[in-house]
């Protein structure tokens, strides 16, 4: 079966309205499930109880920060229960298999929320990190444990107080690390050509998109700001 | 450059509250029945913020009980709650105050002052609350809603990125002072004369007015695009506002004998015929920020 729906595009992209965003996290949602990525947690679309408005998608995942400052987040499609946890936390310990002197790994589990921001009219990504012991991570903590080390230096530059600060999650009202998204408008716009049309023929060479489409719009996002926190789109998203 | 005349800016710049600190009962015991710590009086601004009263408090605490307390810790640890919810720091005082006492002027008790706060040393709720309390925080914060203010007034923050360190300087330090009486007047000057090109826009009409609407039962803070004019050109007032985000609360945009729901700032209900651009630039917290309350009757 195609997947034969009709892509709209955001009125006043690369803004979103609260209407668009719904739309694109459902499409967001249907592109994950057939990514067929992992077993663990999927992307889930989550409601306030009471008021409508203000829904947002969440995932969990297993994040595995090597010592050596590596990130490697293959580990979260082989950990689906504590006991195989245990067992991978054991022959990680055995340096020889690894090769690398220092190797001492931890582990974290981060719950990664993508909400709306009525103010700015883009996706913002919100994330809590913890321990395995449930402790939470500070952000002292979470620049050195989860923040893609290659983007250190522009994150913790960035704004008054670094890119990544705490906010109340605007539907749950608890503290919640986030990327600041004032930048996020003039990214969006950077990676699409806006002076082409968006026709179906294209004889285009240039290498920008013509224009990104509200179904598209949250994987395109997301792949420019979630590798800085650990998390990644791989293509299957975009097939 | 001095601040504008404006009686409404400056009434709201001088509100207070007087508020009781109590230190936490639990913390109170451990410190032994020989010490006896009576609370704390203050009189507190509106438009400031709890972290910003943290030293004077603490300074209270640790003297009255004769270093029992011996408090070594960040100031940043400590915090506040009223009838066990913690207080969001970075929320001003005022806005506070309205929301979780859910008083209503136009009712016939008086309001519940001073209003009863408890103090906590030790036991911060990291899951309920924000971090770093430090005033550098609180400073930080108030700078990205001022951000967020103007982003909503223009499509961009450069007017605010485009202050001079010296301006910038000068709105914090008004903030940051606004708490001693002696200075009130010198604070309000410096803060305004800054904050004024801001909140009137240079004269430029706003895209969107930057304003929050709360509900009490910790209900998600209601935050849309609102232009100060509808297609026609025509000014909306509050009350078009409120109908338009909460109709049904607001079935009307005009005062109705039985409405059961009215909007609290600064601890006064304002009348629902004002223009949103006038109490935008008029009623609107040093954040630039109208923060609206809504209560309903109880």
């Amino acid at each position: 079966m195609t997947n034969a729906s009709i892509s709209t595009y955001p009125k006043q992209y690369p803004f979103l309205t609260r209407q668009e965003f719904d739309i694109a996290a459902k499409s967001f949602l249907e592109q994950s499930k057939k990514s067929g990525e992992y077993d663990g947690d999927l992307w889930v679309w989550n409601e306030h109880e009471k008021l409508k408005g203000f829904g947002y998608l969440s995932r969990r995942l297993i994040i595995q920060k090597l010592k050596n400052d590596s990130i490697n987040e293959n580990i979260t499609d082989i950990i689906t229960d504590d006991e195989q946890f245990e067992q991978v936390e054991e022959e990680i310990e055995d340096p020889s298999t690894l090769n690398i002197t220092d190797t001492a790994a931890e582990y974290f589990t981060v719950d990664y929320h993508i909400i709306y921001s009525a103010s700015y009219k883009v996706p913002v990504l919100y994330f809590n990190a913890y321990r395995k012991d449930g402790t939470p991570l500070t952000n002292d903590e979470i620049y050195s444990c989860l923040v893609e080390p290659s983007r250190l230096e522009d994150i913790k530059t960035a704004g008054f107080h670094g890119g990544i600060s705490q906010q109340d999650h605007p539907t749950l009202l608890i503290p919640f690390y986030y990327l600041h998204p004032c930048e996020t408008a003039t990214l969006m716009k950077s990676i699409v050509n806006t002076s082409q049309p968006a026709t179906s023929n294209s004889n285009n060479n240039n290498n920008l998109l013509r224009e990104i489409s509200i179904e598209g719009y949250i994987r395109s996002w997301l792949s420019l700001v979630g590798n800085v926190v650990g998390l990644k789109i791989g293509i299957s998203y975009f097939l | 450059m001095t601040a504008p005349q404006n009686p409404i800016t400056r009434a709201i710049w001088d509100g207070t509250l007087p508020i009781k600190f109590s230190l936490d009962s639990a913390e109170a015991a451990e410190l032994g029945a020989k010490v006896l710590v009576e609370p704390y009086f203050l009189e507190a601004p509106r438009c400031s913020y709890f972290p910003l009263l943290t030293s004077q408090i603490r300074k209270y605490f640790v003297d009255m009980t004769n270093m029992a307390l011996n408090f070594i810790g960040d100031d940043a640890e400590i915090w506040y709650d009223v009838d066990g919810i913690p207080l969001k720091w970075h929320y001003p005082i005022g806005l506070l105050y309205d929301l979780h006492t859910g008083y209503r002027p136009d009712s016939n008790s008086p309001p519940p002052l001073p209003w009863p706060v408890t103090v906590h040393f030790k036991n911060f709720p990291i899951d309920k609350l924000i971090r770093a309390q430090a005033i550098d925080a609180t400073q930080d914060f108030f700078m990205s809603m001022i951000k967020e203010a103007d982003f909503l007034r223009n499509g961009s923050t450069k007017k605010v990125m485009n202050l001079s360190k010296n301006d910038q300087t000068q709105l914090l330090d008004g903030l940051w002072s606004s708490f001693s009486q002696k200075y009130r007047t010198e604070n309000y000057d410096r803060f305004w004369s800054i904050n004024y090109r801001l909140v009137t826009n240079d004269g430029q009409l706003p895209k969107h007015i930057p304003l929050r609407i709360y509900l009490p039962d910790n209900c998600p803070v209601i935050q849309e695009p609102i232009a100060p004019s509808d297609e026609n050109g025509n000014q909306l007032t509050l009350g078009d506002v409120l109908h338009q985000i909460l109709p049904e609360l607001f079935p009307s945009p005009l005062p109705t004998e039985n409405a059961f729901a009215a909007p609290v700032i600064h601890g006064v209900i304002p009348q629902l015929n004002i223009p949103i651009l006038w109490a935008s630039q008029n009623l609107c917290y040093p954040d630039n920020f109208l923060h609206i309350v809504v209560l309903l009757e109880t």
